[in-house]
């Protein structure tokens, strides 16, 4: 499995597009593996590190030892890309399934999309990075690597070569941002 | 806004966060002066970034936890559901998941589809379902993937279908040739006419829904359950349910008649349609209406009509006229019956005359043959011709060839590297770094990065056992995944065998073995006894009876006298010889057994119940095996089934430049030509190389700078290796096994005198490299230990280190006063000691981190070097005295990773100019590739060869 996983990521990372298609299926059913087993252990009463579902889900899907070093950070950054696009198919299709099933017959507090603080849902987010993606790519690129991915700013710096003071930076003015553009009140024109 | 625009956003921003409330005015007056757009977003950043402190600081992972666990997958693997043991995910389709299970009462394979909730949680739904799944079930035919049934159990209810091997069209790339394309058509129409005969439509045909099996038997899937699911396609409603799937509906829109995508009640004729769909498209090589999106599809399915211009120019007129009649948009003009394309088809195969006597079995025979091969060929990429022609009720026998492989690694002590699954779907197959389990109906399969060799199948064909380059007896699942370890083993590997009992019975160059393949100690069942000059015990196959094993005997010497035996492994004191002359052999359930003879592949009847060879002994022709004269091993494997793969004989060294590298990696070839060099010596004026060069008779050679190619000094018939400079460079030592074991020899190095026997001990002594002094030789024993050899008249061997794990490569420190030498000692990976000389037990080094290999003395004793596991040299500074100081390992170059069980340094180092001598590899592409060549039902010659 992690064998697979961390082969197609390789792929995938290469620019192998047919190597996605194959881990999307095979990371989500293990991605809700883990939560399943992880969400079990907090109702038994376990108290939980905070990274500890990200760091399962790392040490069960990819073999990060196999990864060269020096592609590690790399490797790192493609994880998180997959991630993001994984949580997001995932939210979309639920939010699909909601509006299918009759809204009515679905309590609305009930599981469903994924609630990224403020009310704001992870769909939202996604359209969101994208806008931020055509004025840096950078930032957008910190953001997927630190929310979706689960990396450290060290691990971030690392990968995308800059310094973590760098990192910090941008990850702060690309949140703010984020807030702002995903209030629904606001009228200012995104000139 | 723009990235410039937002970059000075940016900068404002931050400056402005690091001043006080109060001072931020004046320098947003200051900086935004004038751009009172920039003020206000600048402002509005400022103004949230307190808020924004704390926000998206929890991952989406643990946001997503809570909504991921909620959804969990509906079965696991290992998990028991009714009579099915779950054995692995195969997949997550529209519908639900599926997995790979097996039904412990039938005691067969099946897949099950998990059924969504949307199903399950509606009581009409769900009874629809059971009344489909029920007459579905009725649907028994060859070319229509089985519906098993429904069950329900915890909570989960599950469809159990056939497990259908094979990939389906719609993976297949590009056109098929028109016999291939048409004997697939064939089949399926046979499959839709059985189906709609009892009234059952499949809603839902198209290349992802069809399948062919390794035994080339198109199978249609999924088999009305677009019906059973209430799925069915039905045109602008559907596109709109499923709008967010474009995929998915790409997909069926293609292939969805023209009534259906008008939402108009469908019947057979829909099938007959998609039928034509996919028919223009095997033999076109594009669809029939094919667009980019979906809506486009269903535009021209309405409206144009296929490309006919497509269609290859022999294309026959039946056939134009058929797909014209299945891809009628006016369903009362269409086709009404599908068993007239099936009757359409067969006209297209009559050949030209068409008054020939024996036209119908003539074309069966052909459209067989052609089945097979397509069946086969299409997935492995590659040209198959049909070879045989016997009776005409047996398959015919096709030859094919799996191309273009990396080579294996060279395995100068033999190994093999290929291995079949006993139902045949699977080969497994070892590179030089790769093992590969692939399908033989597909072109691509698992890949695992392990350096393996003797990969065997387990008997349910689930797992494949193979040992690693460390010493370990590995297992993995067909299916990929992380190896894992099944034992340690002694000696060096020699093949392994699967009992269906979940035990494994190996061989190394200590004996034969049994141990569980879940892991465990492993027993010894029996060991070469040296009175009788047995050295190996090799190639373990067990017999029927799952309790006797089949094995070879390799004597002292020579593989040529290797004979086959038999024990049993509940009373495995007792040998019993069954041929002589014979290596690897392999009973196969007609009743004979095979068995390598030099590079011929042998057969000869076998009574498996007395263990006696009967009769005369064939060779088999067009076949011939690459094989090893160390332990006899060969390059061929054979199915239960009859599918024989083989590799022909080969060059197993991969061509070396030998080439001088400075300690920067700078590098500069000799001025030698290429060849398959091992452990290359130079002397120690610098100015000739000693290379081992292997082969059928394997020797040293010696180069010099006078001209390009190296001379033989060796020779003989037996194997010479492992070149060592005697210290003042007049002499040669190497290892040969001449008398049996390996012993220690020397020869001039100008060849001006006779070999000479230097050191002949219990067991065997390959040198490693002279003391300082030049007075004794630190030796390898029996692969495991190091030794000391004082080469005095006589020459005296005393141990040296000796433990359970291995000590190789010892290298005395110029001062005469440190071992270095590689050991698996403490743990799994070898790393680089360092103990004092002689006084071996007083203490003990660790100078590597994270494993080393081949240990190497620089010249003048400050430094060692050695090559750590990801192939990089590696130079660690010491001081010996008067106290002994370890430096950090450095890095000098990277080269090649050490990925052998080879008792010897790949390099060597010049005691002129401290340069490295080591071989860089030809390119890849320089090499010829190696074919695996496989022959399918190829039993029916063996029955001719040697009548039963």
């Amino acid at each position: 499995m992690t064998q697979q996983v961390t082969e197609l990521l390789l792929a995938w990372g290469e620019g192998d597009q047919a190597a996605l298609e194959q881990l999307i299926p095979l990371v989500h059913a293990e991605l809700r593996r883990i939560a399943a087993r992880y969400m079990a252990r907090e109702r038994a009463g376990h108290t939980l590190q905070p990274t500890a579902l990200v760091n399962e889900v790392y040490v069960r899907l990819v073999d990060v030892d196999r990864v060269k070093w020096q592609n590690r950070a790399h490797f790192l950054a493609v994880s998180s890309r997959l991630m993001r696009r994984i949580l997001v198919d995932f939210a979309r299709t639920r939010s699909y399934k909601k509006r299918g099933a009759g809204v009515q017959h679905v309590p609305f507090d009930d599981t469903g999309i994924i609630d990224i603080g403020r009310g704001h849902d992870v769909l939202a987010l996604d359209d969101a990075l994208d806008v931020l993606a055509r004025v840096n790519a950078r930032q957008s690129q910190i953001v997927v690597m630190r929310f979706f991915g689960g990396l450290t700013n060290d691990e971030i710096a690392s990968a995308l070569d800059i310094s973590a003071a760098t990192v910090m930076r941008d990850w702060k003015l690309a949140k703010t941002w984020l807030l702002r553009e995903l209030e629904p009140t606001r009228t200012e024109s995104r000139s | 806004m723009n990235a410039d625009r937002w970059q000075r956003v940016g900068e404002i921003y931050h400056d402005a966060l690091a001043l006080d409330d109060d001072a931020r005015p004046a320098y947003l007056d200051r900086s935004c002066h004038g751009d009172p757009g920039l003020r206000r977003e600048v402002e509005s950043l400022l103004a949230r970034a307190a808020d924004a402190s704390d926000f998206l600081e929890t991952t989406a992972l643990e946001l997503a936890g809570r909504v991921l666990a909620a959804e969990p997958p509906a079965l696991t693997v290992g998990q028991r559901f009714d009579q099915y043991e779950i054995r692995a995910f195969i997949g997550s389709g529209g519908m639900g998941e599926v997995y790979r299970a097996y039904d412990t009462r039938l005691e067969r394979d099946v897949a099950i589809k998990c059924l969504p909730d949307s199903i399950t949680a509606v009581s009409s739904a769900r009874a629809r379902l059971e009344r489909e799944a029920r007459l579905l079930a009725t649907l028994n035919h060859p070319n229509i993937g089985a519906i098993h049934g429904v069950v329900e159990a915890d909570g989960v209810m599950g469809l159990i279908l056939e497990l259908v091997e094979g990939s389906t069209l719609a993976d297949a790339s590009g056109g098929f040739g028109l016999a291939d394309a048409l004997s697939i058509a064939r089949q399926i129409a046979d499959g839709l006419e059985a189906a709609h005969a009892k009234g059952i439509v499949h809603r839902d045909l198209k290349p992802a829904n069809i399948k062919i099996t390794p035994g080339g038997i198109v199978k249609i899937l999924d088999f009305g359950l677009a019906k059973a699911l209430d799925e069915s396609p039905s045109g602008a409603e559907t596109l709109k349910r499923d709008g967010t799937h474009a995929g998915a509906i790409f997909g069926t829109a293609a292939y969805m008649s023209p009534e259906q995508a008008r939402g108009k009640p469908v019947d057979q004729r829909a099938d007959i349609w998609a039928f034509g769909c996919v028919l223009y498209e095997l033999i076109a090589g594009r669809a029939a209406f094919g667009a980019d999106t979906a809506s486009d599809c269903l535009v021209k399915v309405l409206e144009s009509e296929p490309d006919w211009t497509r269609l290859p120019q022999q294309t026959p007129a039946p056939i134009r006229r058929l797909l014209r009649r299945c891809l009628a948009k006016d369903v009362t003009a269409r086709l009404r019956d599908i068993g007239d394309a099936r009757l359409e088809i067969a006209e297209a195969f009559v050949p030209e005359g068409g008054d020939d006597p024996a036209p119908v079995h003539g074309w069966r025979f052909r459209w067989a043959a052609w089945l097979l091969a397509c069946g086969v060929s299409l997935a492995l990429g590659v040209t198959g011709y049909i070879v045989g022609r016997g009776a005409s009720a047996a398959a015919p026998m096709v030859r094919l060839s799996m191309p273009s492989l990396e080579a294996p690694f060279p395995a100068p002590f033999g190994e093999h590297h290929l291995a079949i699954s006993s139902d045949g779907s699977r080969v497994a197959y070892a590179s030089s770094s790769r093992l590969l389990i692939r399908r033989l109906d597909q072109a691509d399969g698992v890949t695992l990065e392990v350096a393996a060799a003797n990969p065997f199948f387990s008997s349910d064909g689930q797992w494949v056992g193979f040992f690693g380059r460390a010493a370990d007896l590995m297992k993995v699942p067909v299916a990929g995944g992380t190896p894992s370890l099944v034992a340690k083993i002694i000696g060096r590997p020699t093949g392994g065998a699967w009992r269906p009992d979940g035990t494994i019975v190996f061989g190394t160059t200590e004996g034969l073995y049994h141990v569980p393949a879940s892991g465990g100690e492993p027993r010894r069942l029996a060991a070469p006894n040296p009175q009788r000059k047995e050295r190996t015990y090799a190639w373990p196959q067990i017999l029927a009876d799952d309790r006797r094993v089949l094995f070879t005997i390799v004597p002292e010497g020579a593989s040529a006298g290797a004979r086959v035996a038999i024990l049993d492994i509940e009373a495995p004191g007792n040998v019993q010889t069954v041929l002589e002359g014979a290596a690897a052999a392999r009973y196969v359930p007609t009743g004979h057994l095979l068995y390598s003879s030099g590079s011929a592949l042998k057969a000869v009847r076998f009574d498996a119940t007395a263990g006696r060879a009967i009769g005369e002994l064939v060779t088999i022709p067009n076949v011939t095996v690459a094989t090893s004269g160390d332990n006899g091993a060969a390059e061929f494997a054979v199915s239960d089934t009859g599918t024989l793969v083989s590799i022909a004989p080969f060059a197993r060294i991969r061509p070396q430049v030998l080439t001088w590298v400075d300690r920067r990696g700078n590098e500069e070839p000799l001025p030698m030509v290429p060849g398959p060099y091992l452990f290359p010596r130079v002397s120690p004026d610098g100015t000739r190389v000693a290379v081992d060069i292997p082969g059928a008779n394997r020797d040293v050679w010696i180069w010099s700078a006078q001209r390009p190619t190296p001379v033989r000094l060796t020779s003989g018939p037996a194997e010479d290796m492992l070149p060592t400079w005697s210290i003042d460079g007049r002499r040669i030592f190497f290892a040969s096994q001449r008398n049996g074991s390996f012993d220690i020899y020397s020869q001039a190095a100008d060849g001006s005198t006779p070999e000479r026997l230097e050191f002949s001990g219990p067991g065997n002594q390959m040198p490693n490299s002279f003391t300082p002094d030049g007075t004794q030789l630190l030796v390898n024993e029996n692969f495991r230990d190091l030794s000391l050899v004082t080469l005095t008249r006589p020459a005296r061997l005393e141990p040296l280190l000796g433990s359970e794990a291995n000590e190789w490569l010892g290298e005395i420190s110029p001062d005469g006063k440190w071992l270095a030498y590689e050991s698996n000692e403490s743990g799994d990976r070898f790393e680089i000691f360092l103990r004092p000389f002689p006084a071996v037990d007083v203490r003990r080094e660790t100078i590597s981190i994270d494993g080393g290999r081949y240990p190497m003395w620089g010249r003048n004793g400050n430094e060692l070097f050695y090559i750590n596991l990801n192939g990089a040299m590696m130079s660690v500074a010491l001081i010996l005295s008067p106290e002994l100081k370890i430096g950090q390992p450095t890095k000098l170059f990277d080269w090649t990773r050490p990925a052998s069980v080879i008792t010897a340094r790949p390099y060597d180092i010049s005691r002129v100019d401290g340069r490295f001598l080591m071989g860089r590899p030809v390119s890849a592409s320089a090499l010829p590739p190696i074919d695996i060549s496989v022959v399918i039902n190829w039993f029916e010659e063996l029955r001719m060869l040697l009548p039963r």
